[in-house]
Order: structure tokens, then sequence, then C-alpha cells
């Protein structure tokens, strides 16, 4: 396949690469812990979307708000029932918990929704066009295009914003964040519902691709971290880059080597990156 | 009374189940509890005794499973010549995966066994020619010594289970030595523990390697009974229910473990026996089947186990004591 081509499609996986890995960032920035039930929270956002647009036949936008929000909401509950009882008895109880959430909420996806991929309409029904000999489906520029402003809404918000300002403080200094009258619990707990969105999103840009649903929650989780662990978890940016580079060198494994073990290397190249530089490939030094 | 004679009778009560039942399929159902037991057994003291997260505990379960199969099958090997060879062989890698941990804590290694874990499902699952896929690989021998092979229900039942006791009185003899304290020191604090002149990298990729031993030998264990192993006994959701029954069993404690795999094999068995009286609908029948609500319920118990009863379901016998130990540091 063509080079450009093949940088195309890994731009357009890398987006939704890039989202779940800002997740990952947000959470390990506010908490310190790594979120299990990332891929299951894509999962509803997908599941929910194909519910609200193919069953309910609801107009796109009102079907991303509603979804966003509903699993914002899940967010929360998940926050409060399974982080916040263990978050200050060790990293571990941490990591068991999202473990216990990812479990319930992955099983209960297969009990409503049936544990097949439910296949989703792309958002426009337009043939993909041509520029330079690349075909670009419309699907590619939703995808794109939503990232875009997702992240840019996110610079905005953590920029200019005071509660964007608080978390990032509470990241920085939990102590120096509770003297100025911050409450990291509270923080917390806004991360998840922020994270859970986020998640939602992109498992609803990813479904015309992807389909929603199915056992795909796990492997979009890793990859999702690989991009993060790739950029470097600690920075917003580089986990941006890190998604959109994972989902090019994909395209080219794919492409070049052997697609049935595309997500072996990936992995693998993941396993690597945490041994020799676990703080990332554009993050210079370590934050401490 | 003492442990020891505690452990002693609660072992001779297990050995005398098939004088009372040897329904072959419940039998097969004792025999998988065993070799969950060992999986369990094998991660609690990875998990519970030196904090150390292993996602990919299916993998190693499935190392074992194969190389056991491939030797026994094709290379003509005898099941005790080929044991020792699959379970250190599982045991090499489990230590080369551990040299990952030497840099990385808690989520980082978690995230980095688990992408182990579905590396290894993933070349199970294309390496057909190996392994058969997710057609399969079948004819597996069963083991023998000499003549005398164990084809049986009850005389797979005893060869598992005297494992299952082996391993045990191993563990929780190991559990009190030098070798013991020095992990648990590890785990409440690795800079306590270094400056008191325990070196907490070469322990803790002992006891990766260790817990992989024991996961290969359950490999190997279910290979040579089911005659048939496929990628599906070797996913991401095994290592997840792995984890479920040592948590809910009770994290560090060897007990805990076997009773955390008993009630997680059972549990499937005897909603299916309650279900099959005609007081259900055929729709019911189907949903209380379906292994989504056996693992959307033992998702639920281990939240209430981790955020309730850090110590498992073990620390209910144990006394208060017990309780509040180990999970929670």
């Amino acid at each position: 396949m063509d080079i450009a081509q093949l940088i195309v499609n890994g731009i357009t996986m890398g987006c939704i690469y890039a989202l779940v890995a800002l997740g990952f960032h947000l959470i390990y920035n506010a908490t310190g812990a790594i979120n299990f039930a990332q891929g299951e929270q894509v999962m509803l956002g997908g599941v929910l979307s194909v519910t609200l647009m193919v069953m309910l036949r609801l107009p796109l936008p009102l079907v991303f708000l509603l979804t966003i929000i509903f699993a914002g909401l899940m967010g929360l509950v998940y926050e409060r029932i399974a982080i916040h009882p263990v978050l200050h008895i060790s990293e571990l109880m941490i990591i068991m918990g999202s473990i216990a959430a990812s479990i319930i909420l992955r099983n209960g996806i297969f009990i409503i929704w049936g544990d097949e991929e439910i296949p989703f309409p792309p958002f426009s029904q337009r043939p993909p066009f041509e520029i330079f000999g690349v075909s670009i489906f419309p699907q590619s520029l939703w995808i794109i295009g939503v990232t875009l402003i997702t992240v840019s809404l996110l610079w905005i918000f953590f920029r200019f914003t005071l509660m964007g300002k608080a978390i990032q403080a509470c990241a920085n200094n939990h102590i120096g964040a509770r003297l100025v009258g911050i409450s990291p619990s509270k923080i917390v707990a806004y991360i998840f519902v922020f994270a859970g969105g986020l998640s939602a999103i992109a498992g609803i840009i990813m479904s015309p691709i992807t389909f929603a649903g199915g056992p795909l929650g796990t492997i979009f989780a890793v990859k999702g971290f690989t991009a993060s662990i790739l950029g470097g978890i600690s920075s917003s940016a580089a986990v941006v880059f890190g998604g959109i580079l994972l989902g090019i060198l994909e395209f080219f494994i794919a492409s070049y080597i052997s697609s049935g073990y595309r997500d072996v290397i990936a992995l693998a190249i993941l396993i690597v990156i945490l041994t020799l530089k676990p703080e990332g490939l554009f993050i210079l030094k370590r934050k401490s | 009374m003492s442990r020891h004679r505690i452990n002693l009778i609660i072992f001779l009560i297990i050995l005398t189940f098939p004088l009372f039942d040897r329904t072959s399929y419940h039998l097969d159902v004792a025999v998988l509890i065993g070799i969950f037991s060992i999986l369990s057994i094998g991660l609690n003291v990875l998990l519970g005794n030196t904090g150390q997260i292993s996602l990919g505990h299916a993998a190693f379960f499935g190392i074992g499973a194969y190389t056991n199969a491939l030797l026994t099958r094709d290379v003509g090997f005898s099941f005790w010549s080929s044991l020792p060879i699959s379970s250190l062989f599982t045991g090499i890698i489990g230590y080369g995966i551990g040299l990952t941990s030497l840099r990385l804590k808690g989520h980082y290694l978690a995230m980095a066994t688990l992408a182990f874990g579905i590396i290894t499902s993933t070349i199970i699952t294309e390496w057909t020619e190996l392994t058969g896929g997710t057609g399969g690989f079948r004819n597996i021998p069963y083991p023998a010594i000499g003549s005398f092979r164990f084809d049986s229900g009850v005389k797979y039942f005893y060869l598992v289970w005297i494992f299952v006791i082996f391993i045990f009185l191993f563990t929780e003899n190991f559990l009190s030595t030098r070798v013991g304290r020095a992990l648990k020191a590890i785990h409440k604090n690795e800079d306590v523990a270094n400056v008191l002149g325990i070196n907490p990298t070469k322990y803790k990729l002992k006891i990766f390697g260790l817990s992989a031993i024991y996961a290969g030998v359950a490999g190997a264990l279910f290979a040579n009974h089911s005659n048939f192993i496929s990628s599906e006994s070797f996913s991401i959701m095994v290592s997840v229910s792995i984890l479920c029954m040592i948590t809910i069993g009770g994290l560090g404690k060897t007990w805990g473990s076997i009773m955390g795999a008993s009630l997680l094999t059972l549990f499937p068995e005897i909603i299916r026996y309650v279900v099959s009286s005609p007081f259900f609908s055929q729709s019911v029948r189907r949903a209380l089947t379906n292994y989504s609500y056996h693992l959307f319920i033992y998702g639920i118990l281990m939240l209430l186990v981790i955020v309730f009863l850090p110590g498992g379901l073990i620390s209910i016998f144990q006394g208060k004591g017990a309780r509040s130990q180990n999970a929670r540091s």
C-alpha cells in the first residue's frame, strides 16, 4: 500500500489511541494510578451511542451529548464505588479496585448488549474521496476533527479555567493544593467524570470503524496505554503524539511485516519501552 | 489444635471425596479446582507476599500446557520427564518477565504482564502449525507410571490433589523461612528491607520465577488431563479469574487461594444445578448459565472484598487478627 495512505490511516487510528491515552494521563496525574477500566469505558461510549443512534434514531449532536453525559456520570459512580474507598490504602488496592470495576462494567455491557460487536453506521454516508491518490473516508475526517476539538477544549480548560488549574495544582502537589483550599478528593472525582466522558468520545467516533461493544475493550485499553507510555504519560501533549505515532507504526507493521502479529509487535514495543525508558520518548527528564 | 493438624485434617477430608462420589463429571470439576488451586497459590505468593501484580498468569499456564503437550505427544517424552522441563521452561520465561519488574512497580508491572498475556494468547491462536490455534491441540497422552495410566477420573483426582498438597506444604514452609520473611519485609517497605541487607531485586525475580513454575505445573496437569487444549483456556479472562479467586479467597493466604479457586470453580456448576430445576423458565436458565453473568458477580464480590474484607473470605475462619493483615499495607 502507498505510504501516504498508510500514514492517513495511521493518523485516524492514532487519534483514537490519543483520546484513550489522554484518559490514562488525566487519571495518572491526579491519582498516580492506572485506570484499568479505561477500555470498558470506551466500550460503554460505543454501545450507548449505538443504542441512542440506531434504536432511538436521535440526531448525531444529541447522541454525542447524551453519551458523554451518561458516561461521565458512570465515571463518577465508578470513582465513588471502586476508587474512593481504597484511594489512601495503597497503590495496589487502587489497581485491584479498578480491575474489579472493569470486570463489572465489561460483563454488565455483555449482559445488556451481548458480547458480539454491534454494527454502527458511519456518521456521513458519502463515498470516500481522493486527494493526491490517497483515498480518505469521511469517517477519518470525523475522527480527526473530533479529536482536534476535544484536545483543544481540554487544553483551554486546563489553561484558563479555575477548575482546570485546581486539577493541575492537585496533580503537582496534594498537600499544597489542600493548603490553598482545594479538596483533592473532589478533584479526583471530577477527573474520573472527565476521563469517563473522554473515553466515551473515543468509543463513539471509533465505532463506525471497529463496531460498538464486543471484546475489543481490553485491547484498546492496552493500546491506549502503550500510546501514553510511548509518548510519556506525565504530559498531555506527549500522550497525543504517542497515540498518533503508535497508530502510524501499527499500519506500517501490518502492511510490511504481518497483520496477524500486529498487536503482538505493538505490545512488545510497550514492554520494551516500559523496561528501557518508562518515562516516555518525548519526555526529557522524569518529573518527580 | 495446631495449624499443621488442621491442614492435615482438611486435606484428608478432601482426599476422601472419591469414596463418596465417583461421578466422572464431579471428579472433573474437582480436578479443575485442584489445577486452579495451584495457579492461585502461585499468583498469591507473588501478589500477596511481594505486592507484584501479574495480569498475565494465564500465559504462564498456557506455556506450561503447550510445552508439556508437545513434549509428550510429539517428542515422545513421558509425563514425568516432561513435567520438570515444561515447568522449568515456564519458570525461566517468568524470570525474564520478572526482569522488567526490576524497573517497574505496581500498575506498570500490571500493564506489562497484561501485554505479555495478550501477546502469548495471540501467538497461541496465530501459530496454528504448532498449537492448533482455536481448533485445538488433540490426543495428548495420559500420564503413566509403568503400565499404570492415570486415565480415569479417580486416578487423576489423586494425581492432581497430591500435587496441590505438595505445593501447599512447600509454599507454607518456604514462606515461614528466612526467604518468606524477607519477602514480607520487601512488601511492607522496600527501602527498609534494602537497608536490612535484603536484596529486593534478587528475591522479586526468584519469586516471579517460582510463581511461573507453579503455573507451568498447573498447565502440564491441565493439558494431560483434558487430552485436548485450545487457545480459549489461556485468554486474558482466565488471568482475571485467577486474580478474582485470590482476592476473594484472601490475599497472602495459601488457604485463601484454595478457597477462592474452589468457590469460583464451583459457582457456575452450582448455578447450573440450581437452574436445571423445572422451577426456572428457559430464558432465566439460559441467562444464568451465561459466563458474563458469572464474571459480573465475581467482579462485584471482588470489589466488596477489597472494600469491606481486605483479608478475603478466608479471614472469616481465621479469626480477627487475620482479617486486617496483609492486604492493607
